[in-house]
């Protein structure tokens, strides 16, 4: 991947909200959508929670940003799988980072 | 003993843009033990039943929509019950485990997704009207002009404004909408 096109696509997705965020960060391994919810409640210990239309709307965004495709399940599953993309992880290592860099920051001048 | 169950069909008038106020009359009746039951343009059914506290959410989706299933799928688990559907329009309701208000968008980013898809749901709408009420494209009301009853020509053209600017303004109160939730911070 070239380097524009990166810069490219991470101007065009982040930052990518707190909902978003722990979407794809879960979809590290393939998950149906109601996994999903669950992964992001148990992660965060109920503190982010998940509407089905938040849910399905931020699936159905990061599916059309290349961020997250839809895989078959074993044995013939009728829900759909979404797991990240090549993209997607690009994109949350990213976020990471930005995060990373802002709470070293808020550290280094609140003296925490 | 089989206990027969009132139901009563209620008039009332809701715009496409007053969906929050549509929700909370909803929960209101509930509170007073009137849930519904069907939704019709302007009329809905209610079943009488034991006053409860119940949540109503509204969204919006087109039926024909290709991941229709999927999307019903992710409402269905995470416990909101479908009620009824009118014209896309989705009438969710839930009944709360405890003093916290269950939500079906979890911040206005994905709310004013709602309000987008409704937009484009009305485009059909628009152009519909403008079709179906163009006066030019009725031979009985060119007939009427030729004839001299020029009243119903006109009578025709001022129902077509009227409608056409009505859904303008409802179009304008939708943007406002969009405008307000996405204008927020995300997060």
């Amino acid at each position: 991947m070239t380097g524009s096109r990166q810069q490219d696509l991470i101007r065009r997705t982040t930052p990518l909200t707190e909902a978003s965020f722990y979407i794809l960060i879960s979809l590290a391994e393939p998950l149906h959508g109601y996994g999903v919810m669950q992964k992001v409640m148990e992660l965060s210990r109920n503190r982010v929670q998940l509407g089905p239309g938040t849910l399905y709307g931020a699936l159905t965004n990061l599916m059309s940003q290349g961020l997250i495709e839809a895989v078959d399940g074993a044995g013939g599953e009728r829900k759909k799988l979404y797991q990240l993309t090549e993209d997607g992880r690009l994109v949350a290592e990213h976020e990471v980072r930005r995060m990373e860099e802002l709470s070293r920051h808020g550290h280094m001048l609140l003296g925490i | 003993m089989e206990t027969r169950k009132e139901s009563e069909w209620i008039f009332k008038v809701v715009w496409a843009w007053q969906d929050e106020r549509e929700e909370k009359w909803l929960e209101e009746q509930a509170a007073q033990g009137w849930h519904l039951e069907k939704v019709a343009p302007f009329f809905y059914k209610f079943l009488q039943g034991t006053p409860s506290r119940v949540i109503y959410r509204m969204d919006y989706k087109r039926t024909t929509d290709q991941d229709y299933a999927e999307y019903r799928d992710i409402f269905t688990l995470c416990g909101w019950e479908l009620v009824a559907e009118m014209a896309n329009w989705h009438y969710y309701r839930i009944s709360p485990e405890n003093s916290e208000t269950p939500e079906i968008y979890s911040n206005d980013h994905s709310k004013a997704q709602k309000y987008r898809r409704l937009l484009i749901g009305l485009v059909p709408v628009m152009v519909i009207f403008t079709t179906i009420f163009n006066p030019a494209l009725s031979r009985g009301l060119l007939n009427a002009r030729n004839q001299g009853d020029a009243w119903v020509y006109q009578a025709a053209i001022a129902f077509r404004v009227v409608i056409f600017l009505l859904l303008v303004y409802v179009i304008i109160r939708i943007l406002v909408k969009i405008r307000r939730l996405e204008s927020g911070k995300k997060e």
